[in-house]
């Protein structure tokens, strides 16, 4: 069976992926897609001025993880993930964040505790290191629920239902801990304790230095809350987008930030209210702004895509909402069912397919492939995650040809 | 022949050893800790021209023996020297005894001298804590233990050992001055409870005892957690228990109180007695180390009181108070240290044989078969168990050579010391810190791997690790999927391994996938790092069978998996910044070369011995493990043989670094070819700066063409410590390469050149009240040899001056992060300052002088 939708939970993770994708179709890029929604596009033969590269051969590239272009950098994703590290450079830049302090699972328990009754409750609790706007427990009101919150973190992070670890994370190499049998994390793994701040929960995307979208939140991204929002950013008070924008750039080398405020009133000046930043994201998020209008977030993975080009001086063909491409499907492990399994997933997703070509010894199957940028967008993602009857594809090539007729 | 007059044989004390090693205890909190014996070896000539060697076991357990730190290891040194050349008499047991008693008693003047010189020099009552613990000792509510006890055990049993030798009886005999009986004592093992509440320890007590078989005392060793009530309370649990006969009729407590409610023992010991009654004893062992006056004094009688050689300095010191204990009524018992090693195990089987009536030993039992037939401690040296974890190797009249192998010159660094403070991956996270401050950059640390740097002109770079802002995100995401990365590559034109990726537990396909590939294949984890669960060399189907089994049951078997093409080449890291290969090391299985005179293990030992002397590699030696044993076994071999001159014994067939693979500079020789292809593969990758190349080649001399080869992996964020500080050949500077790099992509205000000494500024931040912070800091500064000094600024801050040798300055800046055990730094921000005027490190109380910022 071919199953090219995902989980809830995997497309908040993935989302930005496939989006980034559908836009890099939509402008004439040919791209090269790895598996973990690693990305590398150059501009398509229809494009001006394009021609078509192997990688390492100098031309410039664009190159994508999660939805993230090259201009992120390694260490400041990665200072990105520590939230204590980020809060830090949050407060020396003088930027208000919450009360919070980390503490480790095998020696901090009992402080945190102590240390949620310092601050009142109520409290929230995130892992302290890993991906962001994720496992947070919000709302926490008294021992009871820091307990249950904490007892959800002992299990180890690759066990618990809907975790995802970015690519580019770091890889945990600590023995896990033992209690009364059962497998938890390791003592030395740390958790945040933050004091819960009231008012509205604000999403703001920041591209480059400029902000792209606010989103007044309808609860919270990151606790599993989220049910809708609206889009604010021509009406928040311009002290918050520049809240934002200094927020973002607390941490130089990162191309996109997501900067999560919370303030009573985002249509007042800042200085009236007690507010914080609550999140600092290295990934767009984008499944958040598609919740409120999926044409917002197709409409802002282009706004990246654009920005991101300009940077290295990659210019950009005019959009085509169908496009045709030929596709190469590198490394299957069987070319027949493979073939077969691509032509039915395909034409599941609305899509004009015809196989052209199978090599069984290299295991590549080529095909042209006519159709929506979103579902051929879709269509590749599932194949490199394995999810089109199981036939895991190790590099998937979509050169654009003219559109078929 | 060996006289000291014209009838008196002796034996003179021509080598003497220490090995010291590390042994696993249980910590406060369950956690594995780490502690510190010294096997002392004290090899001696025989009247008769032969030879003979004693063992001994010095125990390093702070208040517990006497032995504190460095000190105790310095103090053991210094003895050792002083024994050198000695005469021992071994007329007979007598004059052996006598001439055993009159050299530690050099040894005890000399352990008092220094302890005194020790006190003068760091008075132990300098804050409240002092204060109190001096008081508890002046109050006996605790151990007073003299100077160095457990240094004078292991040099004092190694002596017995070498005279019963001498004379060809067993130690016990020698001390006893007569026979004794060799069925030994009774060895009782002890259940130690490591909680603090009665529930806790009594359902602890109730499942360590499950299943196991009965037995009719048990000693229960409560590590003095337990405050009064609970000790109270878990004695009368115990006494129902037994009565019940679910726990042994007889039952004795040691450290049964916490040491605040150890002026109430009374009561403790008359709740032991209430519930003793109905065939059932509970009895509180006497703990503490009692003078010979509190013995004579016979209030001690019918109590159970132990007996630490380890506390005492030694069995002969030992057996005199069991005889003074058994004279005043009292019932003596042996106890062993926590983590004692198999030497101090059988001196306390002779030291409990000796006694007049034998003496039941308290200590994890082993194989004691064969120990009391002698001679001498009748135990051989223990290599098996202690051949990995020695720490450090004195040896007073070397026999070694000054090279790890014959013809072999392995590289010294002297920055080890100061690397040391920041654990075995130390360099990882400092030396790029180093270069930046050198360059005169600031910086704000705040972990042991994350800092950030400014120019203070250009926005801060961040690195955490060998992370940097050099590299993308993406490049990342790819280099760590290694089937992603080989399909890359090989649409650039570079050389990899074929293979591909399977599933996670899809075998069948990789056995059939590996049978039309052709063996010799190699299996590894999709995404791994390194070399965890990676099998090389896998040579038809039922070697790659135990190779799943072996990646499945690594610490990365739940990912898919890769079968590839084996490449029958050497292992070499290639560092390439840029466009540039800036550095390249062969790396080698764990090996010795034999010098036909030492034996397997103690060549190891030398070996290990100089990478101690590495800072990348000090804390990677090589393990004698289970890899090691099956190639000793292969070439039937084991840690006593003795290999030929220039034999090359293989421990290991992997080529980690971190499980004792050496490390061999080959930059200058690499092939033009073989640089172009690692500097074509780090540019097929989008945003990769900075790549640690996995190239298998069969020789780095030759052209790519005329050999088989491959790039295995590309490292997004390798290493720099190995290519910086090789074993062998010319070390490369990684980290000041690389940090030019950044100078020059983000246009940096800095110094051209780096400083050779510097003056840094520190403040820092966290948790450091009642941790000791600057002591420590002193300590470290002034061993390091900086100038400079701390002050306290408020509860949270500190700030200090650093100033001097660049190397041992900014390794400082990075150890201040971590600071002493209990402290909880959260951030070091350095800046440069102008030099203070001053010659020494100090702490004070506010700045001794305005320094401007440089």
């Amino acid at each position: 069976m071919s199953e090219v939708a995902t989980p809830f939970h995997a497309r908040q993770a993935t989302l930005d992926g496939t989006l980034t994708l559908r836009a890099l179709l939509r402008h004439g890029f040919a791209v090269s897609v790895y598996p973990r929604q690693v990305v590398t596009a150059t501009p398509g033969a229809s494009a001006p001025g394009a021609e078509r590269i192997e990688p390492g051969h100098g031309a410039t590239e664009l190159s994508f993880v999660h939805g993230l272009p090259g201009t992120s950098g390694l260490a400041p994703v990665t200072f990105s993930q520590d939230k204590r590290m980020r809060r830090a450079l949050l407060e020396r830049a003088g930027i208000a964040v919450p009360k919070g302090a980390t503490f480790t699972m095998g020696r901090g328990v009992r402080g945190s505790h102590r240390f949620a009754h310092r601050i009142g409750f109520p409290v929230v609790v995130k892992p302290a290191v890993g991906d962001n706007a994720i496992e947070t427990f919000a709302g926490i009101g008294d021992d009871a629920a820091l307990e249950a919150a904490l007892d959800h973190l002992r299990t180890p992070p690759t066990e618990r239902p809907g975790f995802s670890r970015a690519a580019y994370g770091l890889t945990e190499l600590r023995e896990p801990g033992e209690e009364n049998g059962r497998i938890v994390v390791p003592s030395s793994y740390t958790f945040l304790v933050e004091k819960q701040l009231s008012g509205a929960y604000l999403r703001c995307l920041v591209i480059g230095d400029e902000v792209h979208s606010v989103i007044s939140c309808v609860g919270a991204p990151g606790d599993g809350s989220l049910t809708g929002g609206i889009e604010i950013l021509h009406q928040i008070h311009p002290g918050f987008t520049d809240l934002a924008r200094r927020a973002a750039a607390v941490i130089d080398g990162l191309a996109v930030v997501t900067v999560d405020i919370v303030a009573p009133n985002p249509y007042d000046h800042p200085s009236t209210q007690t507010f914080g930043v609550v999140e600092l994201s290295e990934r767009p998020g984008l499944w958040v702004q598609a919740m409120v209008d999926p044409q917002l977030a197709e409409g802002l993975a282009e706004e990246i895509l654009i920005s991101y080009a300009r940077s290295c001086g990659v210019a950009v063909a005019g959009g085509r909402d169908e496009v045709t491409v030929e596709l190469e499907a590198h490394a299957l492990p069987d070319v027949v069912e493979g073939a077969a399994a691509i032509e039915s997933a395909a034409s599941e997703a609305g899509l004009r397919c015809r196989i052209t070509d199978s090599d069984r010894v290299a295991g590549v199957v080529r095909a042209d492939l006519s159709g929506g940028v979103g579902p051929m967008a879709e269509l590749t993602d599932a194949l490199l995650d394995g999810r089109i009857d199981r036939q895991q594809v190790m590099l998937a090539v979509l050169s654009p040809r003219p559109v078929m007729r | 022949m060996h006289t000291s007059g014209p009838t008196e044989p002796v034996v003179i004390l021509d080598g003497l050893q220490a090995l010291e090693y590390r042994s696993i205890g249980v910590g406060r909190r369950g956690q594995q800790r780490s502690l510190t014996n010294a096997l002392v070896r004290v090899d001696a000539l025989l009247p008769d021209g032969g030879s003979v060697f004693g063992l001994g076991e010095a125990q390093f357990r702070g208040a517990q023996t006497g032995d504190h730190g460095g000190r105790a290891r310095a103090f053991l040194v210094e003895s050792l020297h002083r024994l050198e050349g000695r005469e021992l008499t071994v007329t007979d047991r007598a004059t052996a005894l006598e001439s055993i008693r009159r050299m530690m008693a050099d040894l005890a003047a000399v352990a008092a001298e220094q302890d005194h010189l020790d006190r003068r020099d760091s008075p132990r009552a300098r804050d409240l804590r002092g204060i109190v613990k001096t008081a508890v000792q002046w109050a006996r509510l605790s151990d007073n233990v003299g100077p160095f006890r457990g240094a004078l055990f292991g040099i004092e049993t190694a002596l017995l050992d070498v005279a019963g030798r001498a004379l060809d009886i067993p130690t016990s005999e020698l001390l006893a001055g007569a026979p004794v009986d060799r069925h030994g004592p009774e060895v009782l093992a002890p259940l130690r409870i490591l909680r603090s509440t009665a529930d806790e320890a009594m359902a602890e007590i109730t499942f360590s005892l499950a299943g196991t078989d009965p037995r009719p005392v048990l000693w229960l060793d409560l590590d003095a957690r337990l405050r009064l009530p609970e000790t109270l309370d878990l004695i009368g649990r115990l006494g129902r228990a037994a009565t019940r006969g679910e726990l042994p009729g007889r039952i004795l407590v040691r450290r049964a109180v916490n040491v605040r409610d150890s002026y109430r023992l009374g009561a403790v010991r008359r709740a032991a007695q209430r519930f003793s009654t109905d065939g059932v004893a509970i009895e509180i062992v006497n703990d503490t180390v009692l003078s010979s006056g509190a013995v004579a004094s016979r209030r001690i009688r019918g109590q159970v009181i132990s007996v630490r050689p380890h506390a005492l300095g030694g069995l002969v010191a030992s057996l005199r108070q069991i005889g003074r204990i058994a004279e005043a009524g009292g019932r003596p018992y042996v106890v062993d240290v926590e983590a004692g090693g198999p030497i101090a195990h059988a001196a306390q089987l002779h030291l409990g044989a000796a006694a007049r009536t034998a003496v039941p030993v308290v200590a994890t039992p082993r194989d004691e078969a064969s120990v009391l037939a002698g001679p001498g401690l009748g135990v051989p040296m223990p290599w098996e168990e202690i051949v990995d974890s020695v720490t450090d190797h004195v040896i007073v009249r070397p026999t070694a050579t000054d090279t790890p192998a014959p013809g072999l010159s392995a590289n010294t660094y002297r920055e080890v010391p100061f690397l040391q403070p920041l654990g075995p991956n130390g360099t990882k996270g400092h030396l790029l810190e180093r270069e930046a401050l050198a360059r005169g950059m600031s910086t704000i640390r705040f972990s042991k791997g994350a800092f950030v740097a400014s120019d203070r002109r250009h926005e801060p770079l961040v690195f955490k690790w060998s992370r940097s802002p050099l590299s993308s995100a993406v490049a990342l995401a790819m280099c760590t999927h290694k089937e992603a990365t080989r399909i890359r590559l090989s649409r650039a034109g570079v050389p990899v391994p074929r293979g591909r990726t399977f599933g996670n537990g899809d075998l069948e396909t990789a056995r059939a996938f590996a049978d039309h590939l052709g063996y010799p294949v190699v299996v590894k984890p999709a995404m791994g790092v390194r070399g965890i669960g990676v099998v090389a060399g896998i040579a038809d189907r039922t070697e790659l069978d135990l190779a799943f089994e072996q990646l499945t049951d690594s610490k990365l078997g739940d990912q898919d998996f890769i079968v590839e093409k084996h490449i029958p080449g050497k292992d070499y890291r290639i560092v390439v910044v840029g466009d540039r290969v800036i550095a390249a090391i062969l790396r080698e299985p764990a090996s010795v070369i034999g010098d036909g005179v030492r034996s397997v293990a103690e060549l190891l030992i030398n070996k290990n011995a100089f990478r101690r002397l590495n800072p990348h590699l000090w804390g990677r030696p090589i393990m004698y493990d289970a890899a090691a044993r099956y190639q000793l076994e292969r070439i039937g071999m084991d840690l006593e043989s003795v290999p030929a001159k220039g034999q090359h014994i293989l421990l290991s067939n992997s080529c980690s670094l971190s499980q004792g693979g050496d490390s061999t500079d080959v930059l200058d020789e690499l092939h033009p070819s073989i640089k172009q292809a690692c500097v074509a593969a780090v540019q097929a990758i989008p945003g990769l700066a900075f790549c640690g190349v996995d190239f298998l080649l069969e020789d780095h001399t030759v052209p790519l063409d005329e050999q088989e080869s491959g790039i295995c992996e590309l490292n997004a964020h390798a290493a720099i410590g190995n290519c910086e500080y090789p074993f062998f050949g010319t070390p490369r500077e990684v980290a000041r390469i690389f940090i030019d790099e950044c100078v020059t992509r983000y246009g940096l205000d800095v110094a051209a050149e780096p400083a050779s000494e510097v003056s840094l500024q520190l403040t820092i931040k966290g948790r450091t009240m009642g941790t000791n912070y600057a002591h420590w800091m002193r300590r470290n500064a002034r061993e390091f040899g900086l100038a400079g000094w701390v002050r306290r600024i408020n509860r949270r801050t500190l700030e200090a001056v650093i100033s001097g040798e660049t190397a041992a300055a900014t390794a400082l800046t990075a150890a201040a992060v971590l600071g002493p055990s209990r402290s909880k730094v959260t951030s070091v921000t350095t800046t440069h300052v102008t030099a203070p005027h001053r010659t020494t490190f100090t702490i004070v109380k506010n700045a001794p002088e305005e320094l401007a910022r440089v």
